[in-house]
């Protein structure tokens, strides 16, 4: 019978006619008996202690010819201090990647290649350590002997260790790419604080400040005999294992410290709207979430049916109403966030094109709140509680997921039942239950909400939430050039001024610029200060090296600034004040000038760096300058040989910091060629943007422009 | 280990070198269907003695049946655990879509979760006059669309709300989401479906009480699904393609990559569907396709776990043997002309450096494909491979290096890709210079007798770790039927491997990796190009 698009094709009253015919429009689940479950059968890993302490789980299955097993331990974040976050990945890396004295990495990789066995090893989720291995079993002696000599001994070759550096410096450069890792980063940020131990990532400084000591020293602590649990599945005999376990790890020595303790998670966070800009998507991430709690919790079990109700699966809310019903998401759902060690995240999110961010947001805040505040329906709930219940077999049908889950267990103190206390519990739960736990543990005003996306797309302004708006800033701060250390040396100070040389010569040659002897500069500028921008119109007027009269046009005012040669002023309005710092502000900035730079070189001595220096993707050649007013400039030339950046310390909005000029669109302007934008970062982040309208030079500037007003 | 590093690994964020969608968002379901893209057969090529796989009871416990309509069924009865797993492969994949509907094959993958007649409904007699009524009222904004500039903007207003008028009032009489819903409360696990260029799959696993009330779902939504919600529906995909393509640096480049790669071959649409497309198919396009490919005889059922064979067949009999006995499609006759000259996308973008180099090769079905199987693990499988040790570990100017033979797809002639990450501040010009010359080092330096026995061992240890998950291997045997029309393949490759010898993969390289027959994709980064070419 291929009929079925007949009759759809036909007119209803045959479709009704034949929907009552036996067939497959007809097949009514409703009506099959469901038999009762085969009883799951009882599989017990052996349980061993070494002469060590090391505990091991040993779990024989001969069904395929493979070997795996794990060692588990326990650490803690505090061991990694905040100036060496990513430690811990180094570590982890490392480890396996340098090898020991006896196998070295490169030849570790070699012959585990050869062999088609792996090992692995990571610590980089903050409470747990681990090393794992799988083989075929012919292979099996010699690969836990080696997986044995990599968690014991590590050599952590500094090579390896940089080689590890390279690649979480990519990691770092390419975090803001992809949507979701930058709407989690933000989220975790957001709930654990901005300084939390539970929400620390790398940056290039922090990496820098990673030696092979720290390694050292932190696989000492982590891999401690006195908290590891070994487990070990598969194609073996489970007394020469055990045997071969106790030689190659039975003599290795403890602490004979308890595993340490966890710092504590914030109990809570101030709820707000927090949004990080992201203009090259289409797409908006958007969560709601506040900390969750420990698995160990009685409301565990009904929070799961919770969980399934709100958020999980093609039966939830979350899925109907926002994709199913109205098509705004692909990505959408909740979790309620129980974590083993420590209380987990309580999250609810979507995925939506920009255009219905704030509808989205509505939608998702709207499901939390009645999740708490209107009762499940029984049947929403009965749904729910079969799905996690019957899906529970699944728990075992893999039986080294029984040996892993055992091993697991004992390593961070659970009771080997408590998988089937936690089923007990779900199959109590009822409507009643799961509105009582979802009231202790969901608190709809403590919602942090997080969004990153487009926001000259969203369809409703972010203040119309009703919620403190924080935005936050995503740049990644790059990391600062190493100064040089002793005397320059001749070679260094040639090469420099050659660098310099060929900039100037890219930009119009050094007669052209020295040859201004004044400017009149017109730009656009905005300043981006706590998320907010304010635009502003600035007038440049300046005879060199040091008469100046700066205007910034403002919605509220004109802020001026100004230096005759002998007084320097400033005002805003009709408020005028004397200042002769502004008289030494207007020195360095004549100083650090490429007028100053390009035009006038021989004031100038460049100190060429030995290494390159990588930002944002690009290798920039370093000069270390001093002029002869003795101010030091970081000058950074692009692979092209122009000057990309100037570095150096200067007035920022709360006293003087390292502030950089990034200069980029050249183009040329009379004799020069002259950077028609110019950024300005503040520790590496983005303070002002100044668009070029038009540039004169030499123009007539009359002496009177530049006194102090006399109103 | 599987002895090559799906894609999947390589990127944040779970993204996968392989144009497919899937009905759920879930990172591993996506992983997994890397790891399947990677790990696919090749027909037999000089085959000498068998090779001991450690398999072959397993080999001995598969079962397989056809129906009288052409529905061909594969079981392995493994009772370990009171469940089973099963795919459903459907040979038809998004390189059966076509110029004005692309993306269609996916929304069939889509479709197939809201319901039959019975299921989905609460009144299917109420409900099929009012889809009808839906698709006359899209036919309405569509034709009004099609006059462009002359449109009448009122009256495109006017049938846009008449349309979602009708869209609410077909909507009133769903159940929604009532299949889905039936697969989860009996403890349904891992529910998804993936849409590849090759094939699309359906695929979950379930407690074996539960085996009738599978047959029953999955045989009437083969039979007589419903596509209702479609037009909501087309707008979730969309939202896919927000997620994937348009919102991530790395779908933006693969995109533009792989439109590039191709010229005649739909392999090129790029899987997801062009915009426009995806917002004007119809219905009634929908049930076209449907028609066409989503008959018996194009189908492969597998089912791994603790069901019993004879159980197995009655329930496929009654549940299955009304799906269209029609014969099977014919293949794409269209063949990916020779290209004649290198073809270049860079990518101008927000995110960080990638690069992206694509040669043809043949199809799976080639003799030669599995010397490009064993050059691309030799190449860039691991930690002993030479791209990775030349480019990574001693000049460590890239931080990732992938290989991927039949990308996008392997039943046609398609691409062996190479994806390349670049270290932090190394130039992507240099870089791709540097795969070039590493390349040729390769050709001076051929593969040695011990790295070749190296990747047999491999393959050995990969086809082992494929068969331990009942999930896994109900795939891996459902598609080497579908794409050799014999699940026994998949037990062959370690024998197609034994033979094969350091000139093979030479000649496969040299006839292939020439510069008039790759396209090269490049993402550069906008800010430091900027600033590269800042004094140009």
């Amino acid at each position: 019978m291929r009929g079925v698009w007949v009759r759809i094709a036909a007119c209803a009253l045959a479709a009704v006619m034949l929907s009552g015919a036996a067939g497959a429009t007809d097949w009514d689940p409703s009506k099959l008996v469901t038999p009762p479950l085969r009883p799951i059968q009882n599989i017990t890993p052996a349980r061993k202690v070494l002469r060590n302490g090391i505990i091991v789980y040993l779990l024989e299955d001969h069904t395929l010819p493979k070997v795996r097993g794990v060692a588990y331990t326990r650490y803690t974040p505090v061991w990694i201090p905040n100036d060496k976050v990513g430690l811990g990945s180094v570590t982890g890396e490392v480890m396996r990647s340098g090898g020991t004295v006896r196998h070295p990495g490169d030849a570790l990789d070699d012959r585990l290649g050869a062999i088609g066995a792996s090992i692995s090893s990571g610590l980089d989720g903050g409470s747990i350590a681990n090393a794992g291995f799988q083989t075929l079993s012919d292979n099996a002696s010699e690969v836990v002997g080696l997986w044995c000599d990599v968690m014991r001994q590590p050599s952590f070759p500094d090579s390896k260790i940089e080689l590890a550096k390279v690649g979480i410096r990519r990691a770092i450069s390419e975090r803001n790419d992809e949507l979701f890792d930058v709407l989690s980063r933000v989220m975790r940020t957001a709930v654990y604080g901005k300084q939390g131990i539970w929400s620390r990532y790398p940056e290039y400084a922090t990496l820098e400040n990673v030696k092979r000591g720290d390694c050292i020293e932190l696989h000492r602590k982590a891999f401690d005999p006195s908290h590891m649990v070994v487990a070990v599945f598969g194609d073996f005999n489970s007394q020469a294992m055990l045997k071969l376990l106790d030689q190659q790890l039975g003599d290795w020595k403890g602490s004979g410290t308890p595993a340490p303790p966890l710092p504590p998670v914030p109990a809570s966070a101030e709820s707000r709207l927090v949004f990080a800009p992201k203009d090259d998507v289409t797409q908006s991430g958007i969560i709601v979430a506040h900390v969750g709690f420990r698995a160990d919790d009685p409301d565990y079990p009904a929070m799961d049916v919770y969980e399934t109700a709100l958020g999980g699966g093609f039966q939830s809310r979350l899925t109907n109403k926002i994709r199913t019903e109205r098509g705004l998401a692909y990505a959408t759902g909740a979790t309620t966030g129980e974590d083993y060690l420590k209380p987990g995240l309580f999250l609810a999110y979507s995925l939506t094109q920009s255009e219905s961010t704030m509808t989205a947001l509505g939608l998702l805040r709207d499901e939390v709140r009645r999740s708490v505040n209107e009762p499940f329906t029984d049947e929403e709930i009965r749904l729910a509680r079969n799905t996690v219940e019957n899906a529970f077999v699944f728990r075992f049908e893999d039986p080294a997921d029984i040996l892993f889950r055992a091993a697991y267990y004992e390593l961070i103190g659970y009771p080997q039942d408590f998988l089937q206390r936690y089923q007990r519990g779900v199959q109590a739960v009822t409507s009643a239950a799961v509105s009582e736990a979802a009231r202790r543990k969901i608190h709809p005003d403590q919602l942090v909400t997080v969004i990153v996306g487009k926001e000259s797309e969203f369809d409703k302004p972010l203040a119309t939430m009703g919620q403190r708006v924080e935005r936050v800033d995503i740049s990644i701060p790059s990391l600062p050039v190493k100064q040089p250390e002793g005397q320059a040396t001749p070679e260094q100070l040639e090469r420099g001024k050659a660098w310099l040389a060929r900039a100037a010569q890219l930009s119009g040659g050094r007669a052209a610029w020295q040859a201004v002897r004044s400017i009149h500069v017109e730009s656009q500028d905005v300043v981006t200060m706590e998320g907010q921008n304010i635009k502003m119109l600035t007038e440049l007027s300046w005879q060199f090296p040091n008469r100046l009269l700066s205007v910034q046009h403002l919605a509220f005012g004109d802020s001026k600034i100004g230096f005759d040669g002998s007084v320097a002023w400033g005002s805003f309005g009709k408020q005028v004040h004397e200042d002769q710092g502004i008289a030494r502000d207007i020195e360095a900035e004549w100083q650090r000038s490429l007028f100053h730079l390009f035009g006038q070189p021989d004031e100038v001595t460049v100190r060429a760096a030995d290494e390159p220096h990588t930002l944002d993707g690009v290798v920039y050649r370093v000069g270390h300058a001093k002029t002869r007013a003795g101010t030091p400039i970081t000058l950074y030339f692009a692979p092209d040989g122009t000057l990309a950046r100037v570095e150096y310390t200067g007035p920022g909005p709360r006293g003087d910091t390292q502030l950089t000029d990034v200069f980029s669109d050249w183009k040329p302007v009379g004799p020069l060629r002259y950077p028609h934008q110019r950024d300005v970062l503040i520790e590496g982040r983005p303070y002002l943007q100044s668009m070029l309208n038009s540039l004169k030079l030499d123009p007539p500037l009359a002496d009177s422009l530049f006194k102090k007003p006399g109103f | 280990m599987p002895y090559r590093t799906p894609l999947a690994a390589a990127l944040p964020c779970g993204i996968v070198l392989v144009l497919s969608g899937t009905v759920v968002p879930q990172a591993s379901a996506r992983a997994s269907h890397a790891a399947r893209a990677g790990t696919t057969d090749s027909a037999p090529t000089r085959s000498t003695t068998r090779a001991r796989t450690g398999l072959e009871a397993l080999e001995r416990q598969v079962k397989e049946f056809t129906l009288p309509n052409g529905l061909r069924f594969i079981v392995v009865e493994r009772h370990q655990a009171p469940v089973f797993s099963f795919t459903t492969v459907v040979d038809a994949g998004s390189a059966n879509d076509q110029t004005g509907t692309t993306g269609l094959a996916h929304m069939m993958e889509h479709m197939a979760f809201k319901g039959t007649p019975r299921i989905g409904t609460r009144d299917y007699a109420k409900e099929l006059p009012l889809l009808e009524a839906e698709d006359a009222a899209w036919g309405a904004v569509l034709d009004e669309q099609r006059k462009g500039a002359r449109a009448d903007s009122s009256q495109l207003k006017r049938l846009t709300a008449a349309f979602q008028a009708a869209e609410e009032a077909a909507r009133a009489v769903v159940v929604p989401n009532e299949f889905s819903k039936w697969v989860e409360q009996a403890g349904g696990l891992d529910m998804n479906a993936s849409t590849s260029d090759d094939v699309t799959s359906y695929f979950y696993s379930m407690p074996s009480n539960r085996l009738e009330l599978w047959a029953l779902l999955e045989g009437s939504r083969m039979t007589s699904p419903v596509f209702r919600e479609f037009y909501k529906e087309r707008d979730v995909v969309y939202e896919e393609r927000r997620m994937n393509y348009e919102s991530s640096p790395f779908g933006r480049l693969m995109l533009e990559f792989i439109n590039a790669a191709f010229t005649a071959h739909p392999y090129g649409f790029g899987g997801i569907g062009f915009p426009s497309d995806l917002k004007t198919f119809s219905r009634t396009q929908g049930k076209a396709f449907f028609r066409r490919h989503y008959v018996a005889k194009n189908m492969v059922v597998s089912l791994v776990g603790d069901v019993a064979l004879d159980e197995v067949k009655r329930y496929a009999m009654q549940y299955f043997s009304d799906i269209s006995d029609a014969p099977k499609p014919p293949p794409l006759d269209t063949v990916e002309p020779e290209q004649h000259a290198e073809r270049r996308v860079t990518l101008e973008d927000a995110g960080q450096p990638l690069i992206m180099i694509g040669w043809h090769i043949p199809a799976a079905s080639d003799p030669r494909y599995a010397a490009f199987e064993a050059l691309g693990d030799l190449l860039a499988g691991g930690d002993y491979a030479r791209l990775t040790k030349t480019l990574i570990k001693e000049q460590r100017i890239a931080t990732r290096i992938d290989v991927e033979p039949g990308f996008p797809g392997d039943k046609y002639p398609s691409l062996m890709v190479l994806f390349v990450v670049p270290a932090s501040g190394q130039d992507p010009a240099r870089v791709e210079q540097a795969v070039y010359a590493a390349l040729d080092s390769v050709r001076q330096h051929p593969f040695t007798q011990d790295e070749l026995a190296g990747y047999k061992v491999r393959v050995k240890a990969s086809k082992i770790d494929a068969v331990e998950a009942n999930r896994s291997l109900a795939t891996e045997l459902a598609d080497a039927q579908t794409l050799h029309g014999d699940w026994r393949e998949f037990f062959r490759e370690q024998e197609r491997t034994q033979g094969l010898r350091s000139q093979d993969l030479m000649e496969a390289m040299n006839g292939a990796f020439v510069k008039r027959n790759r396209t090269v994709g490049v993402l550069l980064n906008r800010d430091a190009q900027a600033v590269r070419e800042g004094g140009k």
